[in-house]
């Protein structure tokens, strides 16, 4: 009789709960939604009808050679203009360059820049510099921070004419070879030369992430 | 000889001991970040040294000079002869092993009775320091403590010396020992020349548990051991070979053990990252094996984390009196050098003033008809020409603001000062109570999207205090950052304070005071945790103002559920070593006031076998514990908990409690404790005194007629080296005993805990029983660590060698476990995780 009566008791406290987020029920649910998986669709790139039903900057964003993703511009501060999904999944953009990474794993925390870095700060083709320097911090998963810095080296290769969802943009190719003693990475920047515009950019951000495609499918435009 | 065996403690181990303990001081320098991925530096690091058949690090069966990476820890299981061992390691602190082994050994004399031919099962604890570490011109040294607590049947110390050769593929050690690793090469022991405290090693081990300092460094010889380890080129791949001063005198005379060399080889592999396998061929005569399991907790199994990111921090606009002051502002321009005089780029007049601050700041006039573009072009042209510039701001002649640019950081932060002075926003919506009361739910379904619970807030024209409960970031200031940005996003611009008061068990722990305009200014940028944590100030909260205070919002009464799976473990005994229940736990809670709560959980096994205990406690102690066996088998399900407890902060810095009912399996009763804790103090005193009756081992609601008045005062003490931390637990126990608990522990960043604690009371260690005093060692490992999602949830294990009656404590939970993880210093640690 006792011991029914200490069962009931917990019974009841544990039926009238308000909130069941347990961290048992989080981490059940979880595992429930790998083993299930994600339904897999064939995906057909969007037109550019569609997409400017969206009525604000857009950039599409590609995470290795996965299809991309689109993601809209939710805040911006000074230099910095954060770009997400709806799953609070994205990068932030501090010019043409992915100074941090939200969501996506291991993280970029910050990009350390030179003053004269033309991915960041628009500059005609022209007048790039030969090379830069770039600190990437990162932190390792509750842990410490860490870093990596990179010198980076510009070269100048064709002109390229691409598409991004329909329209179609003059640019030159620019090959970023960064590299330290221990790693060699490359970036490339497809840039408009006059302005120094970048229509798009294929950019290392992680060890341990696959490169990110950038493409802007339409500018950000401050007060617009 | 009892009375000469004190003069031995007095004298030489007193002087031993302190040797010891400044060994421990020599330690490495603190790691700093380093410059690439862990990982990486792992790739091109030295290979991890190998443990040898004692589970420390060595040859075969001896130790070596070489240390294991800061925090490993190691299970392993050797066996050679009969001698099965199994032993549990960690690198505590860089340079300091400890080892805690099980043996049974096969047809040994048990040095309780004299007697051979039974399986005896020994409990022992190794310790080892580094004294030197290995450089270009000299080895590293080490010195180590062989069955330091324990029986002392294999009780040794030595000092030995390790050279790597070949970049590290050849590696040389040879070592004195003296106990039992004096027996081989042995030559007279020069420490007796020193005092004759050293001439003879005291045999009587009987009870075990406690450390023989007059025993160190003595006995007549000094053994002399060595050996090589050469790693092969085919990866994983290395062999040993070593001569071994131990020459298993005791096991050899019951033809237990053949020596025919002193001398041991062996082949060794490394088939996974974190395993070892070792097969040697043992004193000419036998074959051994060894298998070691290793891991560190600094490396994640779990390193990808899956959940969302944080939603942005949302920088307020720029007031009208700031666009009049400084118009737009750019950052940091390109510094590009120009070509360009400045005056042809239209400007009309400059004036520069050289501020206090050693800010230089121009001031430009262009003409009316220069388009609203911001010259960038004109800034880089002016610092040209006037040397170093810090900010430029433009004007048109009719004296409009067109922009500012700061050309250096000094000037950004000038020109946020600036920013700051200048904003005047309304705070006309503070008068307006459903636009307040819209903001507050506002900022509740932010948290919520984070799964913070808001428990209470006040709101103020240009400030804001909000009390959060945070049930899933391990981490404060990760939530602490969510919050910020929760607040950035919901609070009106007027809105320049932000107090965040994290509240665990409705008890407003600590203040965490954040300026909005340096958050905004801090967000994004390149070390972004470290100015925050620079410019957030930590105090200690204040508290509330009764069961009604106005800032309370949360909703009373409040329900609590949980439910989950739980392992018991029972180890050590001789029966069988390892026993193990499988059990569901299922709990609640009602709160009906802020603090005040009633509290209950169940538990249910579901398999095991831990009712198979048949252990009698033969302790002449009242059995406060060592009944542990009748509970497990009788009370199924057991009410492990059913209270009554009121929780509350008396002053910003003081906490105390209340509690009354079933506190745990064995023990019901009422009492309370309190606590003194500032935020800013890295030390913490703290008393409790509680009536407690033992209950029947039905674990439900029948009591014993035993019952006792037990306390203790206490001191807490967070070192800050290493995230060590001490604490003093002072009073009379549940047997009636008076004495101390001593208890160190390190806590690593991720949330990792390993410890261990001793206590010595007016027991006598024969009345005590097997063990001489209640010891153990603790560990914690946070789910997070192993599991892609944050979570605060935790797997706690205590590892005691035995369970008596003596130095045993109410398990009623600590308010200091409640709170100190919210100290500043732990803040600080965590702060990388603020804008995750």
């Amino acid at each position: 009789m006792l011991r029914c009566f200490s069962l009931v008791v917990i019974v009841v406290l544990s039926a009238c709960t308000e909130r069941g987020g347990t961290d048992a029920v989080r981490i059940g649910r979880m595992i429930l939604d790998q083993a299930l998986g994600e339904e897999l669709e064939t995906y057909e790139p969007p037109t550019r009808e569609r997409l400017n039903q969206i009525r604000s900057a857009l950039l599409a964003l590609g995470i290795g050679d996965r299809d991309p993703v689109f993601i809209v511009p939710t805040a911006k501060n000074g230099p910095y203009l954060t770009y997400l999904d709806t799953g609070r999944r994205g990068l932030i953009l501090q010019g043409g360059a992915i100074s941090a990474t939200v969501g996506l794993g291991h993280d970029l925390k910050g990009l350390k820049i030179s003053k004269d870095d033309p991915v960041v700060y628009r500059t005609p083709l022209a007048e790039w510099p030969s090379v830069i320097k770039r600190v990437y911090q990162y932190r390792v998963r509750d842990g410490e921070d860490y870093i990596i810095g990179l010198t980076c080296q510009f070269s100048r290769g064709p002109h390229a004419v691409i598409e991004i969802y329909e329209l179609f943009f003059e640019t030159v190719q620019v090959t970023e070879t960064c590299a330290n003693a221990y790693r060699t990475v490359t970036n490339t920047h497809w840039v408009e030369p006059d302005t120094g515009f970048i229509w798009r950019s294929e950019q290392w951000v992680s060890p341990k992430l696959p490169d990110l495609t950038v493409e802007i499918v339409r500018p950000f435009n401050q007060g617009r | 000889m009892s009375g000469q065996r004190t003069t031995g403690i007095g004298l030489a181990g007193t002087g031993r001991f302190a040797v010891c303990a400044a060994f421990s001081l020599i330690l490495a320098a603190a790691p700093s970040a380093p410059a690439e991925e862990p990982e990486l530096l792992e790739q091109s690091s030295p290979r991890r040294p190998s443990y040898n058949n004692y589970g420390l690090t060595g040859l075969i069966e001896t130790p070596t000079a070489e240390f294991q990476p800061d925090a490993q820890v190691a299970f392993t299981t050797s066996w050679h002869n009969g001698f099965l061992r199994n032993t549990l390691a960690a690198t505590v602190l860089p340079g300091f092993e400890i080892a805690f082994r099980y043996s049974a050994l096969n047809d040994l004399v048990d040095p309780a009775t004299s007697r051979g031919g039974t399986t005896l099962f020994d409990r022992s604890f190794d310790i080892r320091f580094r004294l030197v570490k290995e450089a270009r011109y000299h080895p590293s040294f080490a010195i180590g403590f062989q069955d330091f607590l324990g029986t002392g049947l294999f009780q040794g110390e030595y000092l030995v010396a390790t050279k790597s050769f070949l970049d590290g593929d050849l590696k040389v050690t040879g070592g004195a020992g003296w106990g039992r690793l004096a027996s081989v090469g042995a030559f007279n022991n020069t420490l007796r020349n020193i005092s004759d405290t050293f001439d003879e090693r005291d045999a009587d081990t009987s009870g075990g548990g406690r450390v023989n300092f007059g025993n160190l460094f003595s006995g007549e010889d000094i053994g002399l051991f060595g050996g090589l380890e050469w790693q092969s080129p085919i990866d994983g791949l290395s062999f040993k070979a070593e001569l071994a001063s131990d020459d298993y005198d005791s096991e050899d005379s019951l033809d237990q053990i053949h020596i025919d060399i002193p001398a041991n080889f062996g082949v060794e592999y490394r088939p996974f990252r974190g395993v070892e396998l070792g097969a040697y061929y043992m004193y000419g005569s036998s074959f051994g094996v060894r298998l070691t399991l290793t891991g560190n907790p600094f490396k994640p199994l779990a390193p990808i984390e899956t959940q969302p990111g944080p939603s942005p921090l949302i920088k307020r606009p720029e007031s009208e009196v700031e666009i009049a002051s400084l118009g737009r502002v750019e950052h940091l321009v390109t510094a590009s050098s120009t070509t360009t005089s400045f005056r042809a780029t239209g400007i009309t007049d400059v004036t520069l003033r050289k501020r206090a601050d050693r800010i230089r700041w121009a001031e430009a006039v262009l003409p009316s008809s220069a388009d609203y573009d911001c010259p960038t072009n004109a800034a880089t042209a002016l610092d040209a020409e006037y040397g170093v510039i810090d900010v430029v701001t433009f004007r048109h002649t009719e004296g409009r603001t067109l922009c500012t640019i700061a050309l250096r950081p000094a000037g950004r932060e000038a020109i946020r000062l600036t920013r700051s002075a200048a904003q005047t926003y309304p705070t006309d919506w503070y008068e307006d109570e459903d636009q307040r009361r819209k903001i507050v739910e506002a900022l509740a379904a932010e948290l919520d999207a984070d799964e913070l619970g808001l428990f209470g807030i006040e709101v103020e024209p240009t400030g804001v205090a909000v009390y959060i409960e945070n049930g899933r970031y391990r981490e404060t200031p990760r939530a602490l950052g969510r919050t910020a940005r929760a607040l950035s996003r919901t609070m009106p611009p007027s809105v320049e304070t932000f107090e965040i008061v994290p509240v665990e068990a409705s008890l407003p722990v600590v203040s965490v005071i954040l300026n909005r305009t340096d958050l905004e200014a801090q967000t994004n940028r390149p070390d972004a945790a470290r100015r925050t944590s620079l410019s957030a100030r930590v105090e200690d909260a204040l508290a509330f103002k009764g069961f009604n205070d106005p800032a309370i919002t949360k909703n009373h009464p409040h329900f609590s559920w949980f439910i989950g799976p739980t392992v018991s473990v029972n180890t050590f005994d001789p029966d069988q070593p390892l026993r193990a229940d499988l059990a569901v736990e299922g709990g609640g809670g009602i709160e009906f006031l802020p603090g005040l709560s009633l509290n209950a959980k169940v538990s249910q096994r579901i398999v095991g076998d831990l009712d198979d205990i048949e252990t009698e406690s033969d302790s002449v102690l009242p059995h406060v514990r060592s009944d542990f066996a009748d509970y497990l088998r009788d009370g199924e399900p057991a009410l492990l908990r059913f209270t009554g407890d009121y929780a509350t902060k008396l002053t910003k810095n003081v906490y105390g409690r209340l509690s009354g009912g079933y506190f745990e399996r064995q023990f019901g009763g009422f009492g309370g404790e309190i606590l003194w804790k500032p935020a800013n103090f890295n030390w913490g005193l703290g008393a409790d005194v509680y009536y407690a009756r033992q209950r029947t081992s039905e674990t439900l609601f029948s009591f014993r007629d035993y019952d006792i008045v037990t306390g203790h005062a206490s001191i807490y003490w967070d070192t800050g080296f290493y995230g060590l931390s001490g604490q003093i637990d002072a009073g009379r126990y549940l047997a009636g005993d008076y004495g101390a608990t001593i208890t160190i522990k390190r806590r690593l960043a991720n949330g990792w805990e390993i410890g261990g604690f001793s206590t010595f009371t007016d027991v006598p260690f024969d009345e005590f029983g097997e063990g001489s005093f209640d010891k153990g060692l603790f560990v914690t490992i946070p789910f997070n660590w192993f599991l892609p999602i944050e979570t605060k949830s935790r797997f706690s294990t205590v590892l005691r060698p035995l369970t008596r009656d003596g130095g045993q404590r109410l398990r009623t939970g600590r308010l200091y476990g409640t709170i100190e993880n919210f100290n500043r210093r732990t803040l600080r640690a965590n702060w990388g995780s603020f804008w995750d």
